[in-house]
């Protein structure tokens, strides 16, 4: 087990992924002899979950070195390779201080995101910090030189019946993954989502950034299940709130 | 534990194992996973807020010393999706946690399961009765 920290959220997790009939909200259970559910046809709407790792980068994937650098002057709890964890006002977490989570560090979320179909837009509403993200099906080609956004500018489009999404226009700010992996402005993401049956997709996600790694790779697939029932709540991130963890449980139970 | 049982048990671990580390949005407080620590008390507090939910209970030990502990849950928005509510913990209510404690010995810990007076186990992983041999899940 590669986090120590894993431990308690264990429950949770085997609760939410196997244990439906435990939510008052969730679909009555399957009857017997009732007909399999159809797999809805380029219709991915409704609300998912199925948390991702928090390393999203391979171990054979080479960063270049300014990033590998960078990479080592982070400061998380979550540990990695040999970096030291730390638990105090030094975590160079950026969303510590609210910064949106960003794509793609937010499929590690516990929250479970939205998928809203419009007419040549889709709608990815993510529960975490409440980040809505618009990915533009009408057609349009993928822009050369997009403004830098906290979540980038994405275009998708059908490959058969799978959701492709190209993503490139990023700023540099956000975090690839919970451990600090950096990422260029160059970042270009290509997120592949892939219906297996009515209740469960795989989400494929290609990294592409020369200036910061030597090589491309996929992450994935990730097995992510429809949660018929749910609902998106309101999880804002607030200065305040984080303050006043800070306060209550974090400093006083990291200091030495 | 009959061998389906173990199986199942088996699965779970599985899972998990290959499964993401999950937390809520940052990390929790440095305790020891390692050790679980059960106090009985009543609770003083309950504050249901981002990032994450939290009671506090008093504590008694055998000399009539009281202290205050803290256990820390995840966020409410999770915490609603596996049974419990804003309202589920009131101050005066007896309880009895099951906890990971602070490694730094601050009377602080990251719940593991909460019993309440009429049975309810109410833990990050769900809401559920004490069976005849113990959890039933």
């Amino acid at each position: 087990m590669r986090n120590r920290w894993m431990g308690s959220t264990m429950l949770l997790v085997a609760a939410l992924a196997f244990s439906p009939a435990v939510f008052s909200q969730s679909a009555p259970p399957a009857q017997p002899g009732k007909a399999k559910q159809e797999i809805p046809v380029r219709d991915f709407s409704g609300v998912w979950y199925g948390p991702m790792e928090l390393n999203m980068v391979p171990e054979s994937v080479a960063m270049q070195p300014w990033a590998e650098a960078k990479f080592n002057s982070e400061k998380t709890e979550y540990p990695v390779g040999n970096r030291p964890t730390v638990k105090d006002i030094s975590n160079t977490d950026p969303i510590l201080h609210c910064d949106p989570v960003g794509i793609p560090r937010i499929y590690w979320s516990i929250h479970p995101f939205e998928i809203i179909q419009l007419s040549g837009r889709i709608l990815i509403y993510y529960e975490e910090f409440r980040e809505v993200r618009d990915v533009w099906m009408d057609g349009r080609p993928i822009p050369k030189d997009p403004e830098p956004t906290w979540l980038g500018t994405s275009i998708g489009h059908w490959d058969g019946n799978d959701l492709v999404i190209d993503t490139v226009g990023f700023n540099d700010k956000t975090w690839l993954d919970s451990v600090g992996h950096p990422h260029t402005q160059d970042l270009h993401l290509t997120e592949r989502f892939h219906r297996v049956d009515h209740d469960t997709m795989q989400i494929s996600i290609t990294f592409d950034d020369p200036k910061a790694y030597k090589t491309s790779w996929t992450y994935g697939p990730r097995t992510i299940q429809l949660k018929p029932g749910w609902e998106i709540g309101e999880l804002f991130c607030t200065i305040e709130d984080e303050k006043n963890f800070e306060k209550s449980i974090m400093n006083p139970s990291g200091k030495p | 534990m009959n061998s389906n049982r173990i199986a199942a048990l088996l699965v779970v671990f599985i899972f998990l194992a290959i499964s993401a580390p999950l937390f809520a949005h940052h990390g929790q407080a440095a305790v020891d996973l390692n050790t679980k620590v059960t106090l009985k008390g009543t609770v003083t507090n309950f504050e249901w807020v981002n990032p994450h939910a939290h009671f506090s209970f008093d504590v008694k030990d055998e000399s009539g010393k009281v202290q205050n502990w803290t256990m820390e849950l995840t966020t409410p928005l999770m915490l609603q999706r596996i049974g419990w509510s804003r309202t589920i913990l009131k101050p005066g209510d007896p309880v009895t946690a099951t906890f990971y404690p602070a490694k730094n010995g601050s009377p602080i810990g990251i719940l593991d399961n909460a019993v309440l007076a009429d049975g309810t186990i109410l833990s990050r992983g769900g809401s559920t009765h004490v069976g005849e041999k113990g959890v039933k899940q």
